[in-house]
């Protein structure tokens, strides 16, 4: 008797931590979900039971249905990632590094992340085709302008006294580059580097559902328009986890390359 | 965590499954991005909570506030700057999900007249859409703005 009493409190030990919390609220919305598929209580062709939406799951894993779908959007968000980047990187130092030319860029800046980059899309077409080059473009252009406004935050975490004081040192301008300007930005880079392959991933992936002829965004709206919802939802599904954990590997990396975590604002400025 | 795991997904490309319960409608619009706005603002509120200094509540005891006098003169003005932000940070993602949702799928607003415009190729008009969609942008600024004024006063 006393044995259970005590395995019950340690299971409900066990739930009251936030995984096990986590885990409930997981498990409770597919047994919800379940009931509302299986029952038809609501939609029933919108809530197709958990048991089809996982085969079809299992179905993307095991077989190379979707292999041309998955190498054309990685080449997309990863090259737009790159050439966001490749831009925004330098870019953010130089504005960042004058203070003049900070005050005309910024507000520019920030006005113009709060466009939805998708709508510049059709220009896209015009230059580079339905490919996968156009979409490539909308992917760099949505994480430039994350990569670019964090940049420059990180340079403007760099206080005067800094350079002061480091002007007194008598160091050079590589010094100053290497020892006081690179600690200060790298992690505020790395976090823009991050929120920019969300944004690139959002951009590419929605390009793909308007024009397009292969693609993970694509494959959605052709599911979507034959109205095939249980090969829908697992397809999300699979594009979820797919940027869960490219965003955790980078999370990864970072802190590996960076030992000394800087606080910087983790949920993202600007997607 | 699982709202900061949901944020980090791209929810935007779930639109399909809104299409289909609420229609091709503005509602469908409505319910996908209220999704977006809803996860900033649930997160700045909550540190919002989490970071009101206990000095100023043992102050509040102190002055034997009621509850609502505390609520009113200490909790409200500690925690609207954040929340204010959380709306402000709300308002770009809400911004950019209806409109990229009505260029993408084209129900109505002006994305969907963005596309239409860079379609036939104008790019003056696109320009001016892109103008229109920053002035918008800046309206709902300002009333955020006023109203968290008016809060904090």
């Amino acid at each position: 008797m006393n044995g259970v009493q005590q395995t019950g409190a340690s299971l409900a030990a066990s739930v009251q931590t936030p995984a096990g919390v986590q885990t409930l609220t997981v498990v409770g919305a597919v047994i919800v979900w379940e009931l509302i598929g299986r029952t038809g209580l609501l939609f029933p062709e919108l809530f197709p039971s958990v048991v089809g939406i996982l085969q079809s799951f299992w179905i993307y894993v095991t077989t190379p249905l979707l292999i041309p779908h998955l190498k054309a959007s990685l080449y997309e968000v990863g090259g737009g990632l790159f050439l966001g980047a490749l831009c925004g990187i330098p870019l953010g130092v130089i504005f960042g590094s004058q203070r003049s030319l900070m005050r005309v860029m910024e507000p520019i800046i920030l006005y113009l992340a709060v466009v939805p980059k998708i709508i510049i899309f059709p220009i896209f077409i015009l230059f580079l085709g339905i490919g996968t080059g156009s979409k490539l473009a909308v992917g760099a252009i949505a994480a430039f302008f994350p990569i670019v406004l964090l940049t420059i935050a990180g340079m403007r975490e760099v206080k005067p006294v800094y350079l002061d004081v480091a002007r007194t040192l008598r160091a050079s301008r590589l010094q100053l580059a290497t020892k006081v300007y690179l600690p200060a930005i790298t992690g505020y880079v790395f976090t823009g580097v991050r929120i920019g392959l969300g944004a690139s991933v959002t951009g590419a992936l929605l390009a793909e559902t308007k024009v397009a002829k292969a693609g993970l965004g694509f494959m959605i709206v052709e599911y979507y328009s034959q109205f095939r919802m249980a090969d829908m939802y697992s397809l999300l599904l699979f594009i979820f986890i797919l940027a869960a954990v490219a965003n955790w590997a980078m999370k990864l990396v970072f802190s590996l390359l960076l030992p000394l975590p800087r606080s910087t604002q983790d949920a993202g400025v600007f997607f | 965590m699982l709202l900061a795991a949901l944020f980090s997904s791209p929810i935007i490309l779930a639109y399909p499954i809104f299409l289909v319960t609420f229609g091709r409608t503005s509602a469908a619009v409505i319910a996908l991005s209220s999704i977006f706005g809803l996860i900033p603002i649930i997160m700045n509120t909550k540190s919002a909570f989490q970071q009101v200094n206990p000095v100023l509540l043992e102050v509040g005891a102190s002055m034997n506030l009621s509850r609502r006098q505390m609520f009113r003169h200490i909790l409200l003005p500690a925690v609207a700057p954040t929340i204010f932000s959380g709306f402000r940070l709300g308002l770009t993602y809400i911004l950019k999900s209806v409109l990229g949702l009505e260029y993408v799928v084209q129900i109505g607003g002006v994305g969907m007249w963005l596309s239409d415009a860079a379609f036939r190729f104008e790019v003056g008009e696109v320009y001016a859409g892109l103008v229109g969609t920053i002035l918008l942008s800046v309206m709902f600024l300002y009333v955020i703005n006023r109203t968290e004024v008016l809060v904090r006063r």
